[in-house]
């Protein structure tokens, strides 16, 4: 399912990419030519201060956005070109997302929730059931799946949220400030999830300003004012 | 295709919970469209109702028929003869001859003329009914000559004494002898019997039993019963009393074809005209009342077809308005499900699957609401209210259609917002 036609090492490469923006008459920029590579399997974290651009570098990674200049290929695709409907197609079948404010919808029970993503994939009904039923209750909310959003615990949607991004069998996971609404203790449980992942061989890019936070990756990359201030490759203490 | 199938039905669910969950802000955007699908139903199943008791009416006159019908003339005329004290005015037997010179193969039926008087032979008395009549009654009546003839056209023009006898009253006046040839007493007058008919309708009729009892029947010609018997109604009015001589009140004319309805009907006027003075007759047209009916109903159907156009705009706009709200309120949840993969196509198909099941649902309760008001209309009404099929499927399809028009800009909308800002969106 997940591209195991590896042409390329790199699951991102990217190259001069640069976001400005119009705000009335002045243009600001946001990303001013960010250059780098992640290899399959490897945890990235980003880091730094607000309007460092690391939203709008993830916003870019995660095919939401797209770059005004520079190069931006996903498994050795150039995704920087892509149309609305190309874009949509990436997301569906390679990204999974995890917010710092959850962002599951509230009409729907957590199953539901979790089956979003293959239910724009086409999943039929059943397999889609199954499937989700399974996330569900490895993140351990198995008995919780009839409930709404609003009736479970931050950590909890958390963990529905990262059950709904595992959905799709990603080969990259973005995890946006991931801990940002939950208390330490909550917190440190949702990053052991994201650490078990990332054991498992998966990607992941993490979002964060926290360094407690950033310390779970192999990887720190550092933004400032648009650029690649430092990109270091750290030691993970293993608990 | 099974994709796209079931893609579909499950956007259908999330659109029914998501009405569900906002039951009264969907029942009163539905509202719009309830009232005006039952309103347009209601309205057409009464105006049908009516347009059909008129035509009903107008049919039993008979479409290929032209009814000519003596008037008094108007009143203008009149006051200048008022010191007359007898005016005559309307149709005149002469009138039926020429218009039958005219078309000898229409129908010209003339009400019949009864005049009850004694029918005398010597010494026997009988109660009769002298009935004024003109020589092609024959064929179109079921009598058949017994012995000797009808009344003829000679008979007409010389108003002769001519009579004929039916076969009862032939029994009756002559037991033992020969008729024809012999004089009769009709009231004062010394009629001369020139033939006898029987009634096939009336044998049949006496074979089962259900014959009233004897009728002397006796035919002369209408020319001779206008002489001799004439009409004269008199009139009496407090203080004054005049007199008014009608020859026929009414004929009935049918033609062989529709087609021939218009053109019969305008030489006919034309002779008439010529011949009378004053306005004294009116031709009446069955088939033109009904073509007057239908293009009366075609401009109601139109009016009708504005309102409802108009209630259905109106509820529309309601159903727009209530998605363009919906689309603000769920902006976040558009951005989610952009994040998740879903393309501005899906996002559409969402929100026009809303607007659809709201016009549907509406289209539904006001299809069901509009067949029970003209049920409980003509309940309490004894109005005639007929429901077509034809009205239920155009306002519901209408609904239909208002739901796809109103419900494609907010989707749109919806689809258009880029999946960040979405995502952004408190």
């Amino acid at each position: 399912m997940t591209s195991s036609e590896h042409q390329s090492p790199f699951v991102i490469q990217t190259k001069d990419l640069v976001k400005s923006f119009q705000m009335g008459d002045t243009t600001v920029t946001a990303l001013k030519g960010i250059s780098f590579s992640l290899a399959h399997g490897e945890y990235l974290s980003i880091m730094g201060t607000s309007g460092s651009g690391k939203s709008t570098l993830l916003n870019i990674l995660g095919c939401l956005d797209t770059p005004t200049s520079g190069e931006y290929r996903l498994d050795g695709q150039n995704v920087s070109k892509m149309n609305d409907t190309q874009l949509s197609a990436v997301r569906r079948q390679k990204f999974g997302f995890i917010f710092q404010s959850f962002n599951l919808i509230a009409q729907l029970s957590v199953l539901e929730n979790i089956e979003v993503p293959l239910f724009y994939q086409g999943c039929p009904e059943h397999e889609n059931r199954q499937r989700s039923l399974k996330l569900a209750k490895m993140v351990g909310l198995g008995h919780r799946i009839n409930h709404r959003p609003t009736e479970l615990s931050g950590g909890q949607r958390q963990r529905v949220a990262i059950a709904r991004a595992l959905a799709n069998q990603p080969s990259l996971i973005f995890a946006d400030e991931p801990t940002g609404n939950l208390d330490s203790t909550t917190g440190e449980e949702i990053m052991t999830i994201l650490d078990d992942l990332a054991q498992q061989g998966r990607s992941i890019i993490l979002v964060t300003h926290e360094d407690s936070i950033a310390k779970h990756a192999q990887r720190v990359i550092h933004l400032l004012d648009g650029n690649i201030y430092t990109d270091k490759t750290q030691q993970v203490q293993i608990k | 295709m099974y994709n796209y199938f079931f893609k579909l039905k499950r956007v259908v669910k999330l659109g029914i919970r998501s009405l569900i969950e906002h039951k009264l802000r969907s029942l009163l955007t539905a509202l719009g469209i309830i009232f005006g699908v039952s309103s347009v139903i209601a309205m057409l199943a009464i105006g049908e109702g009516a347009s059909y008791e008129a035509r009903q009416q107008i049919k039993s006159m008979g479409s290929h028929n032209i009814i000519v019908k003596s008037r008094k003339p108007g009143q203008s005329m009149s006051s200048s003869q008022e010191t007359q004290r007898l005016s005559s005015y309307g149709i005149t037997y002469e009138d039926v001859i020429r218009i039958h010179t005219l078309f000898p193969d229409i129908q010209i039926r003339i009400p019949a003329r009864k005049i009850q008087a004694d029918i005398r032979r010597g010494s026997i008395r009988l109660p009769g009914s002298i009935i004024g009549t003109i020589p092609w009654f024959l064929k179109q009546s079921p009598l058949r000559i017994k012995t000797g003839r009808f009344i003829n056209d000679n008979d007409m023009d010389s108003v002769s004494n001519a009579a004929v006898l039916s076969e009862q009253t032939a029994k009756a006046l002559f037991p033992l002898d020969y008729p024809i040839g012999q004089n009769i007493y009709l009231g004062s007058q010394i009629y001369e019997i020139v033939g006898i008919v029987s009634d096939q309708k009336a044998k049949t009729q006496a074979k089962q039993g259900t014959s009233k009892k004897d009728i002397f029947e006796v035919y002369i010609s209408i020319t001779a019963a206008k002489k001799r018997f004439g009409e004269i109604i008199v009139k009496r009015d407090t203080g004054s009393f005049s007199m008014e001589k009608v020859e026929l009140h009414q004929l009935t004319l049918t033609a062989d074809t529709e087609d021939n309805v218009l053109p019969i009907s305008t030489a006919v006027r034309s002779v008439l005209k010529y011949f009378h003075k004053e306005n004294d007759f009116e031709i009446v047209i069955p088939l033109e009342l009904l073509k007057q009916a239908e293009k009366t109903k075609r401009i109601f159907s139109i009016v009708l077809g504005s309102i409802a156009a108009i209630s259905l705009l109106v509820g529309g706009i309601g159903i727009m308005n209530i998605m363009l709200a919906s689309v603000t309120e769920r902006t976040r949840e558009i951005g989610i499900r952009r994040a998740l993969g879903a393309t501005r196509g899906d996002i559409t198909i969402q929100f026009l699957t809303e607007a659809l099941l709201l016009s549907i649902a509406g289209g539904i309760l006001g299809v069901a609401l509009g067949v029970t008001v003209p049920i409980i209309i003509s309940h309490f009404t004894k109005l005639t209210t007929i429901i077509q099929l034809n009205s239920l499927i155009l306002a519901f399809s209408f609904s239909v259609f208002t739901g796809i028009v109103f419900g494609i800009y907010p989707a749109t909308r919806a689809a258009a917002l880029s999946p960040i800002e979405a995502l952004r969106y408190e």
